[in-house]
């Protein structure tokens, strides 16, 4: 009986060990340091302190990244005068993939490229796509899991909100 | 006995872990998924459904006459 509840802890204790939670609302937005696809100029979250950033992490596998690119070049277009960016940070494996991604649906926002996928972990993402605003001051104000087109009147808002304070 | 339980156990929980969010590149690819082909599956699906649709097919009531 007693090896068979020292059994069951070790598994409960690890099962549980990788349990780990994203970077959620009021928490300051983890640094990086990466290089966009284009130039390859390297890009810092902190080079941007002051605006308001979209920072939206994607892959050429992920299907909702594809409805996702046009509701973000209409944001960059929309609001690129009013101190606001978009990151939005590749994350394959092979960033061939995404150049290839990029070819076919255009981005005029700054994308950038982390194949280590040392940002993804960082903000320990639960989905793909996943978005964070992060306001002025570097600290997250909404966390969006996943995207579907109809959330583009919810992320207009809370951009234009956040702009506005 | 049980200490080769444990042990084992132990072994085969550690090399559990959850594949993360940004490292599904693979498993989206068309060879990974259960139905090769999309379309041919949600026809599938639409024909049971159709057929199965008085008995309450995927838990939505419908009246069998492949309409909806």
């Amino acid at each position: 009986m007693k090896n068979l509840i020292s059994v069951i802890t070790c598994i409960v204790i690890l099962s549980i060990q990788s349990t780990v939670y994203a970077v959620s609302v009021g928490e300051r937005a983890p640094i990086f340091n990466l290089t966009t696809f284009e130039s390859e100029k390297r890009i810092n979250l902190s080079d941007y302190r002051g605006k308001v950033i979209l920072l939206d992490f994607w892959a050429s596998w992920c299907t909702s990244c594809r409805q996702a690119f046009p509701v973000l070049n209409s944001f960059h277009h929309q609001f690129k005068a009013k101190d606001f960016k978009i990151l939005a940070i590749n994350v394959d494996e092979d960033p061939k993939d995404g150049k290839h991604f990029l070819r076919r649906y255009s981005a005029d926002f700054t994308v950038l490229s982390d194949p280590l996928a040392i940002t993804p972990e960082k903000y320990q993402l639960k989905a793909m796509p996943m978005s964070f605003i992060i306001d002025r001051d570097g600290i997250v104000r909404k966390v969006k899991v996943g995207f579907k087109v109809t959330d583009k009147i919810s992320l207009y808002r809370d951009i234009k909100m956040m702009i506005k304070e | 006995m049980s200490r080769y339980l444990l042990i084992a156990s132990l072994v085969i929980v550690a090399g559990c872990s959850p594949v993360k969010a940004w490292q599904r590149g693979d498993l989206s690819h068309q060879e990974m998924q259960f139905n090769g082909d999309s379309l041919d599956a949600r026809l599938n699906s639409h024909i049971y459904f159709s057929k199965e649709g008085a008995s309450g097919e995927a838990s939505i009531g419908g009246g069998g006459c492949g309409c909806n």
